[in-house]
């Protein structure tokens, strides 16, 4: 999930970039120097959902600051809004889990070693927030039994993924948004959707090298799933993957619909995120249908 | 009218096969041959009417689809298990509505049951179950309106994205990224003729 920069403003992307950076920078200073190589695009997208949904926009502060990883020119850099702390040991948790899937999956040692490097974090990260680490667990578990017994059903096999997004989105110990329960469940189908559509974009990208490879994936499952003679994903999975994009779009509408006070620093974000939406992940979509690779989803 | 099933002494369940053999047992004995002028003949003859009519209307129903639960002679149990499983979807408690459905046995699984896990399965965000649960609802009845309105509103909900999304200039990025294509293709047909366009690839 990343905005199509063509269409973004150039003080629109500043403060996109600000956001990534503040999430990387963040993880630095909370979790740790090293999961920062792990950075995950999603993440960023998330600090700036939950900021817009939130009253923490004020408090937000954009600084011109140097990093590792632009050590001479200064970039903008974003602070001040817990939801940033929240994306950063979210994205600790995700890295983490990433690299020991890959592990399970290939045996790579590469992998190994990357996940034992981190795994200081990650005990951070566990401390920061216990019980949506242990969710997140619980999911990715989920996960790997559902692909171990080759589940057949799509809709099946996206379920952890789109349930672990919903619990990320709109997590209940957040206080970004002081409970508000109709703010929490547009954030659960946005993220559901969101995680249900990553998921999809994932297999399908995927799709002709685990075919080679031998592995688990949920399209090779079914022989209506995908057609490997046109190279492209059969209607049914381009109708569910179009239906996620209609409900992370309808329940974006209903929070900017929630979010009154639009002023100022959010009108920004609020375009990011309508950019994000409908564009970025459009492209990806269409990318993907026909056939070719998409850049790195998560 | 008397319930089908209680007539041929059967229950809901029961395999055509099984139906078939009860109603064949109850027409030997009540057929009139077996009365002669016995006072009773007269009653017989009217139980027979009566088991000649429910198997009609079993095999009737049973080859649309709809196995005894039709609005003439509701069968009250299942309509009432229906209208508690819809009101827990309405409540917002689609995995003990989803749950119940599964529980019914196969001759209730009308192309109503159908309909109601297809809208399960839409609330949860399983779409994919959720279309091929329309489509049999609306293949087993085809002439039902809401079945098919569900059926071609969930596909509509579908395009609705892509009309949003071009609204705010995605087809613009679309031209930009036919625009790059139609480059590159040049650029091929350049260097097939030994010449380039595009001097880096």
């Amino acid at each position: 999930m990343t905005p199509l920069k063509p269409e973004l403003k150039i003080r629109e992307f500043d403060v996109y970039r600000a956001f990534y950076c503040g999430v990387c920078k963040s993880i630095g200073k909370t979790f740790g120097q090293l999961p920062r190589f792990a950075l995950i695009n999603e993440t960023a997208s998330l600090a700036i959902i939950l900021t817009a949904c939130s009253g923490q926009s004020d408090f937000l502060d954009i600084n011109q600051s140097k990093c590792i990883a632009h050590p001479i020119r200064k970039r903008p850099c974003a602070s001040g809004s817990q939801a940033i702390t929240y994306a950063a040991c979210v994205n600790v948790l995700l890295a983490y889990h990433k690299l020991m899937d890959s592990y399970y999956d290939n045996k790579s040692v590469l992998s190994k070693s990357g996940a034992i490097a981190i795994k200081r974090s990650y005990k951070k990260a566990r401390r920061f927030s216990p019980i949506l680490c242990d969710f997140i667990e619980i999911y990715m578990k989920d996960q790997l039994t559902l692909e171990k017994n080759k589940c057949c059903s799509l809709d099946e096999a996206c379920e952890p993924t789109a349930k672990m997004l919903a619990e990320i989105f709109s997590w209940k110990d957040n206080v970004f948004f002081d409970g508000d329960p109709v703010m929490s469940d547009n954030l659960n189908t946005f993220g559901y959707n969101l995680g249900k559509w990553i998921y999809i974009v994932d297999a399908v990208s995927d799709v002709v090298e685990d075919k080679k490879k031998k592995q688990y994936n949920v399209l090779l499952e079914c022989s209506d799933y995908y057609d490997f003679t046109k190279q492209e994903p059969s209607e049914n999975i381009v109708f569910t993957m179009n239906m996620c994009l209609a409900n992370t779009a309808g329940a974006w509408e209903n929070i900017k619909r929630t979010v009154k006070d639009k002023k100022g620093i959010k009108t920004d974000l609020f375009a990011i995120i309508d950019n994000l939406v409908y564009l970025g992940m459009r492209n990806v979509s269409d990318k993907i249908i026909g056939g070719q690779r998409s850049e790195r989803p998560i | 009218m008397k319930d089908p099933y209680e007539v041929l002494g059967v229950s809901e369940n029961s395999t055509d096969e099984e139906i078939k053999k009860a109603y064949r047992e109850l027409v030997k004995k009540y057929h009139p041959d077996q009365y002669g002028n016995n006072p009773l003949s007269e009653l017989a003859a009217e139980k027979l009417k009566e088991v000649n009519l429910a198997y009609d209307t079993i095999t009737k129903n049973r080859a649309s689809g709809k196995n005894g639960g039709s609005d003439t002679y509701t069968d009250a149990s299942t309509q009432a298990e229906f209208s508690s499983i819809v009101s827990l979807i309405r409540a917002g408690r689609l995995d003990e509505a989803q749950m119940a459905l599964e529980k019914m046995s196969g001759n209730k699984r009308t192309a109503y049951w159908y309909y109601l896990m297809g809208e399960i399965a839409k609330r949860k965000g399983w779409y994919d179950q959720a279309r091929q649960y329309f489509q049999t609802a609306v293949n087993m009845e085809p002439g039902n309106q809401a079945y098919r309105h569900a059926f071609n509103s969930l596909n509509m909900n579908a395009r609705a994205y892509q009309t949003q999304s071009d609204a705010r200039g995605y087809r613009e990025a679309d031209h930009a990224c036919s625009c790059c294509q139609s480059l590159l293709c040049a650029d091929c047909c350049c260097e097939c003729m030994g010449g380039d366009l595009i001097a880096c690839c």
